[in-house]
């Protein structure tokens, strides 16, 4: 899976250098870098929710998406907000949210809030996961077990998994391939 | 239950009570006593003109309320999403929320002659407005951040509309349908009253002109008691579940 982008601007400013990622199954990557150096702003690329300043078109693949925010509809309830990706199978059993299928949104945790998030990424099988900053504001028993929810997707799915992290020790726990956004417009570096 | 329906129950008598009291002091054609009125509207109820013309008179609230919220909601969420549009028709709808309702009226009798069809485009043209701004502000309040959502999950057209964007609607519908309600009902008044030969307005004008208050009690009442009930057995209950996630009693 490879995915090749133009420069990106905003306005006069250009954000990303061109940019091309090659990624295998199995893996996961981490972008790292400092805020505003456009790591969300590459996740939006590959999932096509941006265009790069070519107007590249907009991707074919089947894409799970795990936003900053856990964005769940806050008129649906867990169970519906994961449904809405696709069929829920085993996901509320996996991420221990049974006792709350019935909860709406605004009754549950952050922490549990970011679960369903991912199980709704999950539930649309997709052929790349695409997580931005999965572990901001968790505390670190909540981070561990995130950590595992990703590895364990990773095993069962056999699909790359690309995520931004702050967090270096969080990139190394997973066994990531890391990268580094850098310089203004950045480039992807890689880092050993 | 009984305790929740206590105060209003309380509050209805005393009305009765002092209607009923000046209505003996008074002793006036002008104030009929409540038993009166209840005898005239038991009288009128068992000759079936009450029900035709309540029956009449709700089919136009239902017809002029379906169009006003249909054509409304369509121009609103138009005007929401496009900038350039809301831009240029704004002088548009500023003009039509200002015009008087009797003015739309007489202008759609004039036009399409005393028929059902203006009839009901009258009170349509004279709710289109207001619903128009109420759902152009619920467009530009959607929250973009949830589009990002429906596009990643493949949600277009009808199914996006159904299950991202109508929710987000629904607080905006509600006030459009429960103030659309109470003026479509007084509009639909002066519809009949000033070009149909039958319906509450009619009625009405008919009991003006033999100055019988009685007849006019009667039929108001029974309509604003139609009104009511539709208000609490179908808006109430609708807003009630449309607002179950917020967690907020209704």
């Amino acid at each position: 899976m490879r995915f090749s982008f133009t420069t990106k601007s905003y306005g006069q400013e250009i954000i990303l250098a061109p940019i091309t990622l090659t990624l295998t199954k199995n893996q996961i990557i981490v972008l790292m870098g400092p805020s505003g150096s456009g790591k969300t702003t590459l996740l939006k690329l590959m999932a096509g929710l941006e265009k790069d300043d070519h107007q590249n078109p907009n991707t074919d693949l089947n894409i799970g998406m795990m936003f900053q925010e856990p964005r769940l509809l806050p008129w649906k309830t867990v169970q519906e907000n994961i449904e809405l990706a696709g069929p829920i199978n085993h996901l509320l059993k996996e991420l221990d949210l049974e006792d709350a299928a019935a909860f709406y949104p605004r009754q549950i945790s952050l922490g549990m809030a970011r679960r369903v998030a991912f199980a709704r990424a999950l539930a649309s099988t997709p052929d790349l996961l695409l997580l931005d900053e999965p572990f901001a504001s968790l505390d670190e028993d909540r981070v561990i077990l995130m950590q595992n929810l990703i590895l364990s997707a990773k095993e069962k799915l056999d699909i790359p998994i690309v995520m931004t992290t702050h967090d270096r020790r969080e990139a190394q726990a997973l066994n990531a391939k890391i990268y580094r956004l850098e310089g203004r417009p950045a480039s992807l570096i890689s880092v050993e | 239950m009984l305790r929740f329906f206590r105060l209003p129950l309380l509050s209805t008598l005393l009305l009765i009570a002092i209607w009923s009291g000046l209505a003996y002091i008074l002793q006036s054609r002008y104030l009929p006593s409540p038993f009166e009125v209840t005898n005239a509207f038991v009288a009128e109820l068992a000759s079936g003109a009450l029900l035709f013309h309540l029956s009449v008179t709700s089919l136009r609230v239902i017809a002029a309320f379906i169009i006003a919220l249909v054509i409304g909601t369509a121009i609103g969420l138009m005007l929401g999403r496009s900038s350039k549009a809301n831009q240029f028709f704004d002088p548009w709808l500023i003009f039509a929320l200002n015009l008087p309702a009797l003015v739309v009226i007489v202008f759609c009798y004039l036009w399409f002659g005393l028929t059902e069809v203006a009839a009901i485009m009258a009170v349509a043209l004279n709710k289109i407005p207001n619903t128009a701004i109420t759902m152009r502000e619920g467009q530009r309040a959607l929250d973009p951040l949830l589009d990002e959502v429906a596009i990643i999950y493949r949600y277009t057209g009808w199914r996006k509309f159904t299950e991202f964007t109508l929710p987000q609607l629904e607080p905006y519908l509600a006030a459009s349908i429960r103030n659309g309600l109470a003026l479509i009902w007084k509009i639909v008044l002066v519809v009949e009253l000033l070009g149909r030969s039958n319906g509450v307005g009619f009625q009405i004008n008919l009991f003006f002109s033999q100055f019988d208050l009685t007849g006019i009690l009667i039929y108001t009442l029974s309509f604003m008691a139609i009104v009511g009930v539709i208000e609490s057995v179908v808006i109430k209950p609708w807003e009630r579940r449309a607002r179950a996630w917020r967690g907020e009693a209704s």
